[in-house]
């Protein structure tokens, strides 16, 4: 692992046990060997890349390839089968909309608990508090709870407070795709911005149109395994041959746009 | 241990003083029902113990206050701990989302519950103080022992809260388990019972129960006026500190399974 490198993923396996009865999940979990009544599910197999800092990576996959999977184990909320990850810098990741947003409270005491979560002190997120608020556009709602907001609003206020943050590598898993187009073009701007100050930013997306006009890089996932790594543009007509199937047809992918 | 604690401070603060504010903040009363809800027990088990269980005689209570405070001191370090076990089971079913998709130290979420159980002791506490003055008169000098029984509390606290959240994720049966428990508790507790010398089958469990001792001493302050057995204080702080450890250690090698079980 040299300087340059941030993460650096080595034969990362993840492996879910999928059984009808919560006893045998929890014995197969302290026994390995325990077997009985157990589907495996290799959602993420034998996958190894490094990333460089200042780099911008996409994940592309259909749904259920294991993309989500990779980002919780490269954000450390699970634990890997086997395999190792190493990253170096701190990372901000906007894993499910509205995740890291307690319902009851405000969006001001939000922004802070998530400040605090990241590891700032008050001082400094109150700094750094008109800025996201304004970034958010979303005026007078930060001091209603945030279960009065739309889905919309969480997800410009959820974006605003991680890239606010201003972390060594930002993960995001589609969570661009809630904010209307204005959003996400001023999104866009901010995330290239970004890349100019040297953020890592792994992306995961269905919206091959940004991925081709903002990453330096794509991964292709295909049921667990990594099937291509290098150019976007490489990388998305690998995706659309393999999944190009006459009865197949691969717009489902376009959805997002 | 102390380190992550120590490290996530402001976090545990914040998280704190929500878990306060969410427990009153949409109800009319707001905060006043920290204060309101021991004191509306207290003078339940004043009607209870003070007329009920006692026996009246001529509809007169037989003790003055001093017993009624004696069940109520005892009863509000069952109340915290009951609270604190319960809570634990659950913590961490409850809070799926910071463990499943959020950057979080899942390792707090129990000391918030202790600190949480903690503050509602104290507030008890002051309850105790206030109703000691109106029913028997001024307190004992030794009164300022009492912060040192909190404190003792912690460790005792720390180590069922680790050790719960973490069974009671892997296994939801221990939420029901801790159910009976937090009940049973109660009645193998020195809290309900006056004699110095219990039965042995009773002695034993009694031992065992780990509020025993805090209840014990707490009598001892309150009303028999001495200064708590500081042997026997320091002896059950270094092993429930013992119990916390190993219980944060068990806590912390579950946790990796913590996103794939709920």
């Amino acid at each position: 692992m040299n300087d340059l490198t941030c993460i650096t993923v080595c034969k990362l396996n993840k492996c879910y046990n999928i059984s009808h009865s919560r006893l045998s999940k929890i014995l197969c979990m302290f026994f390995s060997s325990y077997k009985k009544g157990i589907k495996e599910l290799w959602a993420v197999k034998d996958v190894s890349f490094t990333v460089e800092k200042g780099e911008s990576v996409a994940i592309i996959g259909r749904n259920g390839d294991g993309k989500s999977t990779l980002l919780e184990l490269l954000t450390g909320t699970r634990e890997p089968t086997s395999g190792t990850i190493n990253i170096k810098g701190k990372i901000a990741a906007l894993l499910q909309l509205g995740s890291g947003f307690n319902s009851d409270y405000t969006g001001i005491e939000n922004i802070y608990f998530n400040g605090l979560l990241f590891g700032l002190t008050r001082p400094q997120i109150k700094d750094k508090l008109e800025e996201i608020i304004a970034f958010s556009e979303i005026g007078n709602a930060v001091n209603q709870p945030i279960k009065e907001y739309s889905s919309g609003m969480k997800a410009r206020l959820a974006f605003s407070v991680q890239i606010a943050l201003e972390p060594d590598i930002l993960i995001i898993d589609e969570a661009l795709s809630v904010g209307d187009s204005f959003f996400q073009e001023k999104c866009k701007e901010h995330l290239k911005k970004l890349q100019k100050n040297g953020t890592t930013i792994l992306l995961v997306t269905h919206s091959m149109d940004s991925i081709e006009g903002f990453c330096d890089r794509a991964l292709v996932l295909n049921k667990g395994t990594l099937v291509f790594d290098g150019p976007p543009k490489q990388a998305i007509e690998f995706y659309r041959s393999k999944n190009n199937k006459p009865q197949n047809k691969p717009n489902h992918t376009g959805m997002i746009k | 241990m102390i380190k992550t604690t120590l490290n996530y401070k402001s976090l545990i603060f914040e998280l704190l003083k929500r878990d306060f504010k969410s427990r009153y903040l949409d109800s009319f009363f707001g905060l006043a029902w920290a204060f309101i809800t021991p004191l509306i027990m207290l003078a339940m088990y004043s009607l209870v113990f003070g007329f009920g269980l006692r026996g009246a005689r001529n509809g007169m209570p037989v003790d003055n206050g001093e017993y009624v405070l004696m069940i109520f001191s005892g009863l509000i370090i069952y109340f915290a701990t009951s609270e604190c076990i319960t809570k634990s089971a659950r913590v961490i079913l409850i809070n799926k989302n910071l463990v499943k998709k959020v950057i979080f130290p899942v390792e707090i979420l129990p000391v918030i519950i202790c600190f949480s159980s903690l503050l509602h002791l104290f507030i008890s506490l002051n309850i105790v103080l206030i109703a000691y003055v109106i029913l028997v008169g001024l307190p004992p000098i030794e009164i300022l022992y009492l912060p040192l029984l909190m404190v003792i509390c912690l460790p005792m606290f720390l180590s069922l809260s680790w050790l719960i959240a973490a069974l009671g994720t892997i296994s939801r049966d221990i939420e029901q388990i801790i159910g009976l428990l937090a009940r049973g508790m109660l009645f193998i507790s020195p809290v309900l019972y006056r004699f110095d010398n219990p039965p042995d089958v009773l002695n034993v469990l009694m031992t065992i129960n780990p509020i025993s001792l805090i209840v014990k001493q707490m009598r001892v302050i309150f009303f028999n006026h001495s200064a708590p057995d500081f042997s026997a204080l320091l002896i059950y702080f270094v092993i429930s500190s013992i119990f916390s450890c190993l219980a944060y250690l068990f806590f912390m090698s579950m946790r990796k399974h913590f996103a794939d079980l709920i």
